[in-house]
C-alpha cells in the first residue's frame, strides 16, 4: 500500500503542473477574445469615464500576465475587487468572480455541481451495466440474432444526437404517456424519491447514448479474450461456461472499459450541456452556456478549468483501478 | 498391458470451415493404462493436439467428433456438457505447452490451483487454498505458502509450468494429457519438468498421454508410442518397437532427424524433405508418399491405395501403415 500512496502523491503533483499549464492556456485564450466584459457591465449609455471605472474595478486594466497572476493568487489566498464600501471579496479558493451573477465562480460551480453530478453518476451506473452486459451477451451470441440486435442498439445509440433522443423521450414519456416529469430538478436532500423520479428520463437517455460505445468495446474485447489460452485452461479445469466468461473472461475486458468509463464520466461531470438544456436542469453545462452567452469570462474559465481538473482526476482514478484489476500493473 | 483407463477408438475430427470440410483427425486408436505413458508424436498439424482436445471435449463448435472415447469404459463423446464438465479437470486433466498464457494473469497462482479443486470438491475457500499450497509444495515450488499469493508473471517459465502441473493434479486425475509440456522451456528446465511428471505419475498412478515432437523426451519416459502423420496413425508400438524396429519411413525419418551424441555429428542436421500435407488435401494413396524415399520400391500402390495399419514384428501390437512390407534398410 505505501506503493499506492507514493504513486498517488506523484500523480497529484503531476496533475498540479498540468493544471497550472492548462490554466495559463485557458486564461490566455479567453482573455484574448475581442470582447469587453467591462462594456457589458457598464450598461447603456456608457460614458468613457464609467467604462474606465468598470475596467479598473474588474481589474481588466492590468496586463494579461498580471491578471493571470492575480487569478493564481486568488486561488490560494482569495481576492478583493475594488475598495471601500463597494469592495467585493472572493475567498480562497477563488477561481474568479462573476460580475453579471454577482457571485464568486467557486460558489457558482459548487451550487451547480450536485445537479450535474446527479445526472452524470446515475446515468454512468446505468450505461456501464447496460453496455457491459449487452456487450457480453453479444459476444457470447456472436453472429446470431442477439448479437445483431445489440450491435443495432449500439449503432442507433452512437448516431442519435442527445437532444433528439431527449426531446423524443420527453414527448413520449412526459407528455403522451404522462409517466414522468418533463423537467426540473429536486435536490436529493429534499426528497430522494422525487430526485430520482425527475432524473430517470435524463439518466436513461444518456445511458442509451453512452452505452453504445461500451457495447462495442465489451463485445470486441470479450471475443478476443475468449480466444486466449487461459480461457481454454478454465474450461479444461471443468469450469462452467458462465464461470469461464464472468470470472476468467470479464476481468480482462474491464481494463479497457474502465479507461473509457473514467474519461466519459470525468467529461460528463464537467457539464452535460445538451442534456441539461433539454431537461431544463441548472447544472454546470447550463452555467457554462449561459456564461458564454453573457460574456462572463470568469465563469467560462472557471468551469473549463474545473472540467479539466475532473478529467485529470478521472485519469488518476483509472490508473489506480487498473492497478487493482491487473496485478501486472501493481505487482510490476 | 494392464486394463486401460482411457481408450480411443476410430476417432475422427472434422472441422467445418469456409473452405469446406477439413478432416484434422482421420481415424486413430490408442489406449493408456494407469501408471503408463503413451507418447503421441508427429509434426505440427499432424492432429496430435486436436486429438487431445477432442478427448477433453474442448474443441470449438465447428468441429465434429465421431468415434469412441472411453474413460473406464464410459463413452465421453456425446455426453451432455454438464456431465463432461464434471470429468474435465477431475478425471482427465491437461497440462499445456505455454504456461504463461495458460495461466490467468489476473489471479494469484494459489487461487487458480484452489479454483480447480473447488470446481470438483464442495469445500471452503480456506480448505481449497490449503490444498493448493500442499499441491504447489508437492510440485517443487519453494516457499509455497508465500508464493501462492504471487501472480503468474512473477514466476519463471519452469516454475509456471510447475504451477500448471499442480493445477492439473490437484484433483488426482486418472488421466493426464500433457500437450508439449516442455517445448517453451530451457533444456535444463525441460529435464526437471519431465522428471516431475515422471515422479507424480509414479506416486499417483496417473495414466499419462504425452504429446510431443521431442523424441529424446519420448525415448526416456514413454511406454508406448503413436506416430501420427496427417491425422492418421503412421506407426504404433512400444517405445522399443519404435526406436529399434521402426517400420514406417516417416518414423524412420523422425528418428534420423534427431541429433545424437553417440554418433559422429553430420555437417547438417538430417531433415525429411518436403512439408506435411494440409488436412484434406490427400484423398487417395499414402499421405506420406510425396515425401517418401521408398516409393520406388513399391510403385503405383502408394499413390492409388491408402495403406492400413498392419502388424509388424515387435514386442506386442507393433503396427505400421506402409505398403513396404519389410523394414526399409536403406537409411541404417
Amino acid at each position: 500500500m505505501p506503493d499506492l500512496a507514493w504513486f498517488v502523491i506523484r500523480r497529484l503533483f503531476g496533475a498540479l503542473l498540468v493544471m497550472l499549464a492548462l490554466s495559463l492556456a485557458v486564461y490566455l485564450v479567453f482573455y484574448a477574445i475581442p470582447a469587453d466584459p467591462a462594456r457589458l457591465a457598464c450598461g447603456k449609455p456608457c460614458t468613457p469615464d464609467r467604462l474606465e471605472q468598470a475596467r479598473h474595478f474588474m481589474q481588466l486594466d492590468q496586463s494579461t500576465l498580471q491578471q493571470y497572476l492575480s487569478f493564481l493568487k486568488g486561488v490560494f489566498a482569495g481576492r478583493t475587487f475594488g475598495d471601500g464600501t463597494a469592495a467585493v471579496h472572493c475567498n480562497a479558493p477563488c477561481f474568479g468572480y462573476s460580475f453579471p451573477l454577482a457571485r464568486p465562480v467557486t460558489t457558482l460551480i459548487l451550487d451547480r455541481l450536485p445537479v450535474t453530478a446527479s445526472i452524470a453518476l446515475g446515468a454512468a451506473v446505468l450505461w456501464l451495466l447496460l453496455g457491459v452486459s449487452l456487450g457480453v451477451i453479444a459476444a457470447l451470441n456472436r453472429g446470431r440474432i442477439l448479437d445483431r440486435l445489440a450491435i443495432g442498439v449500439a449503432l442507433v445509440g452512437v448516431s442519435t444526437p442527445s437532444f433528439l433522443l431527449g426531446l423524443l423521450a420527453i414527448l413520449v414519456f412526459g407528455f403522451w404517456l404522462n409517466m414522468v416529469p418533463v423537467n426540473g430538478y429536486v435536490p436529493f436532500t429534499e426528497s430522494p424519491v422525487d430526485w430520482a423520479w425527475h432524473l430517470i428520463t435524463p439518466w436513461i437517455v444518456l445511458a442509451i447514448l453512452q452505452a453504445a460505445s461500451y457495447i462495442r468495446l465489451t463485445r470486441s474485447q470479450m471475443l478476443e479474450e475468449l480466444n486466449l489460452d487461459y480461457i481454454t485452461t478454465a474450461r479444461a479445469k471443468g469450469a462452467g461456461e458462465l464461470r469461464v466468461v464472468l470470472t476468467h473472461g470479464l476481468r480482462g475486458v474491464l481494463v479497457p472499459v474502465v479507461t473509457l468509463f473514467g474519461l466519459d464520466l470525468g467529461g460528463l461531470l464537467g457539464g452535460a450541456i445538451l442534456t441539461e438544456k433539454v431537461f431544463s436542469m441548472q447544472g454546470l453545462g447550463d452555467l457554462l452556456i449561459t456564461a458564454v452567452g453573457s460574456l462572463d469570462v470568469a465563469v467560462v474559465v472557471g468551469v473549463t478549468l474545473f472540467s479539466a481538473f475532473l478529467i485529470i482526476l478521472a485519469n488518476l482514478v483509472v490508473d489506480i483501478v487498473h492497478g487493482l484489476l491487473d496485478p501486472r500493473v501493481s505487482h510490476g | 498391458m494392464a486394463e486401460p483407463v482411457l481408450e480411443v477408438h476410430d476417432l475422427h475430427v472434422t472441422f467445418t470451415t469456409e473452405g469446406g470440410l477439413v478432416p484434422a483427425v482421420d481415424g486413430i486408436d490408442f489406449a493408456v493404462a494407469p501408471g503408463e505413458t503413451l507418447a503421441i508424436v508427429g509434426e505440427s498439424g499432424s492432429g496430435k493436439s486436436v486429438s487431445s482436445a477432442a478427448v477433453m471435449g474442448l474443441l470449438p463448435s465447428n468441429a465434429e467428433v465421431t468415434g469412441e472415447v472411453l474413460l473406464d469404459g464410459r463413452e465421453l463423446i456425446g455426453l451432455p456438457g454438464d456431465e463432461l464438465r464434471k470429468i474435465r479437470g477431475n478425471d482427465i486433466a491437461m497440462v499445456f505447452q505455454d504456461a504463461l498464457s495458460a495461466l490467468n494473469p489476473y489471479y494469484s497462482v494459489g487461487w487458480q490451483v484452489a479454483e480447480a479443486y473447488r470446481l470438483h470438491h464442495d469445500v471452503s475457500k480456506k480448505k481449497a487454498h490449503q490444498r493448493a499450497i500442499e499441491m504447489l509444495d508437492k510440485v517443487g515450488i519453494p516457499d509455497a505458502v508465500r508464493r501462492a499469493d504471487s501472480y503468474p508473471h512473477e514466476f519463471s517459465g519452469g516454475m509456471r509450468q510447475r504451477v500448471v502441473i499442480a493445477m492439473a493434479l490437484v484433483n488426482d486425475p486418472r488421466v493426464l494429457i500433457a500437450d508439449e509440456p516442455t517445448t517453451a522451456l530451457d533444456v535444463t528446465v525441460q529435464a526437471q519438468i519431465m522428471r516431475l511428471l515422471d515422479d507424480v505419475q509414479a506416486e499417483f498412478g496417473t495414466a499419462l498421454v504425452l504429446i510431443s515432437h521431442d523424441l529424446g523426451v519420448v525415448a526416456e519416459v514413454a511406454d508406448d508410442v503413436l506416430v501420427m502423420y496427417a491425422g492418421r496413425a503412421a506407426e504404433r508400438g512400444t517405445v522399443r518397437d519404435i526406436f529399434f524396429r521402426a517400420a514406417h519411413p516417416y518414423a524412420l525419418g523422425l528418428l534420423g532427424a534427431m541429433p545424437r551424441v553417440d554418433v559422429p555429428p553430420k555437417p547438417r542436421l538430417t531433415t525429411i524433405p518436403g512439408t506435411p500435407p494440409t488436412p484434406g488435401s490427400i484423398t487417395t494413396g499414402c499421405p506420406f508418399q510425396p515425401r517418401c524415399a521408398y516409393t520406388h520400391l513399391v510403385g503405383e500402390r502408394c499413390i492409388t491405395e491408402r495403406p492400413e495399419l498392419t502388424p509388424r514384428p515387435g514386442e506386442g501390437d507393433h503396427e505400421a501403415a506402409c505398403h513396404l512390407g519389410r523394414r526399409p534398410e536403406v537409411l541404417l
